[in-house]
């Protein structure tokens, strides 16, 4: 075979183990919004629909832990959001409405609220291996009208191209958590 | 002539014997002696003493009497080492009176009665009693200011016939090891509050907190408040000392002068296990759950006191397996270690340059 055709087979390779590898995530970013107003921003609990109770309250700070990294906005003290929650009679597990976001945002006097909503946590069957795995997604929402400037869900696990090739341990949960939240605000940032 | 043989095995229960007779007279001589002894005009050290995880399984000592031979062996302990410890009738006045229950929140008022009663000092010592040890965690604060002077921990062994012994020279090495652990500090105060549990007893929390301290207080020539202070403050004034907002923020920086509050949250990771909060003096019938702990996250994050935004964040992850050593020897880590390990992990996270904003 010609030196060409080997080239070709191994770009082919190359690209079917990336595509293996290749996050999954679905973002979408309000067209019509121009996202430079936005200076303070509070994180409100997240939506806990896993079998883990305390998956959304594991996630939650990996959230904002990523969130300061990006050192794009000022996050208000979760502590603070909770109290304002409280008096706004809001409980963790209640979606949003937009009068109740308006009303969050005069509380705590940030621009925009992130929200969450973990949808699985824990262990996924990948064929014959156990792999931690988690699906999210997260929300930013402009407090002026309530309105969605920011979605993305992400699905991540702990299996690699590597690890299926010569066997090994799944990353940790914690370690998945973070590539997840990691990559849904690299499609914002 | 044949002499009688010397059985070694009596001659050493004698002896112990002996001294475990002897041992309650020579703990209550130490305080009763320092107390007359207390110079005027100096503050004295109000000791308290504190169990938790306590009933279960020990079944070699009495609780009352574990509690009152630790009270005085820390108070002879404080004595022999030039301290003067309040008598113990006027700290059970002063708990009774601001019903001071355990050392998780000391309240303002309290602080002050303990200025009006003579003391300066505060002595906590938190007694965790498993299966076949005692774990003694303690810490020494100024009841002026809330400023902890050192904070430090110990062990032993409970079986036996000499645990009376192994228990008193563990709570000596104690203070020993709070007195050498002072040192001058300056700066604007750190304010680490109490570590909040989800998926965890009181009990655990409170160790984490005390690996929190040490954490802070080994790394840092800054004062540091006591988390049960600061918790006190916030309480005493109708603030969740667990999630604090604005007020309760401005609270610890009017009165502290706290410019951040640290907070940590310690987070099972069994997706199964709640474990529900119980009195701590209650004896329990299952085992201890501070003595298995899970594997965790540990959650820091620091907030300015002024703004009320979060400075920074950072995570751990700790895993309860044991450690494989060499020659596939394991070691196994008592809860204590873990979460020790854990917390200095998180703290020399936040501590690296370039990652706090």
């Amino acid at each position: 075979m010609e030196p060409r055709v080997w080239k070709r087979i191994a770009l082919a390779f190359g690209l079917a183990a990336l595509a293996g590898c290749a996050p999954q995530t679905v973002h979408f970013v309000h067209p019509d919004v121009d996202l430079g107003f936005v200076r303070r921003c509070a994180v409100v609990p997240f939506q806990n629909l896993s079998s883990d109770r305390f998956a959304a309250a594991r996630l939650q700070p990996v959230f904002l832990a990523e969130l300061l990294q990006t050192e794009a906005l000022a996050v208000v003290d979760p502590g603070a959001t909770l109290v304002a929650y409280g008096r706004l009679g809001l409980g963790p597990d209640t979606p949003l409405t937009p009068e109740q976001v308006v009303a969050l945002g005069e509380a705590l006097e940030v621009q925009a609220i992130f929200t969450g909503a973990v949808e699985d946590y824990g262990q996924r069957r990948s064929g014959g291996d156990q792999t931690n795995a988690i699906t999210a997604s997260f929300s930013m929402l402009e407090t002026e009208t309530g309105t969605m400037v920011w979605n993305a869900q992400v699905s991540r696990d702990g299996s690699s191209f590597w690890r299926k090739l010569f066997g090994g341990d799944s990353a940790s949960q914690y370690d998945v958590s973070r590539r997840a939240v990691r990559d849904a605000l690299e499609s914002l940032f | 002539m044949r002499r009688p043989s010397r059985n070694p095995f009596l001659s050493r229960t004698g002896a112990a014997a002996a001294v475990l007779a002897l041992l309650p007279c020579l703990t209550v001589a130490g305080p009763a002696v320092a107390q007359d002894a207390a110079p005027d005009g100096v503050g004295r050290t109000c000791v308290l003493l504190f169990m938790a995880g306590a009933g279960y399984g020990s079944g070699v000592a009495d609780l009352a009497d574990l509690r009152a031979l630790g009270e005085q062996e820390l108070a002879g302990a404080l004595a022999r080492s030039g301290d003067a410890p309040l008598p113990a009738d006027a700290t059970l006045d002063l708990q009774r009176r601001f019903r001071v229950r355990d050392g998780r929140l000391l309240t303002p008022l309290f602080l002050a009665g303990l200025d009006s009663a003579g003391a300066q000092r505060l002595l906590i010592v938190h007694l965790y009693v498993g299966r076949d040890g005692i774990e003694l965690a303690g810490r020494t604060l100024r009841a002026a200011t809330g400023l902890v002077e050192s904070a430090a921990s110990d062990a032993c062994a409970l079986g036996g016939d000499a645990w009376r012994i192994d228990f008193a020279t563990a709570c000596r090495r104690l203070v020993a090891a709070l007195a050498a652990a002072t040192r001058p500090r300056t700066g604007e105060p750190v304010a680490p509050l109490a570590v909040h549990p989800l998926g965890f007893d009181a009990a655990t929390a409170q160790i984490a907190t005390q690996c929190l301290l040490e954490a802070v207080l080994a790394d840092t020539v800054r004062a540091v408040l006591d988390p049960a202070v600061l918790g006190g403050a916030l309480a005493a004034e109708g603030i969740d000392p667990r999630r604090p907002d604005r007020s309760g923020l401005e609270l610890l920086a009017g009165s502290f002068g706290a410019p951040e509050a640290t907070m940590v949250e310690m987070i099972t990771r069994d997706p199964d296990l709640i474990v529900q909060a119980t009195d701590d003096d209650a004896p329990s019938s299952g085992p201890a759950s501070w003595e298995t702990v899970r594997s965790f996250s540990l959650h820091l994050r620091a907030v300015d006191t002024g703004t009320g935004l979060v400075t920074a964040a950072f995570d751990v992850d700790q895993d309860n397996r044991p450690a494989a050593g060499w020659f596939g020897n394991v070691e196994s880590n008592t809860p204590r270690r873990l979460i020790a390990a854990a917390m200095h992990r998180l703290w020399d996270a936040s501590r690296q340059p370039g990652k706090v904003r």
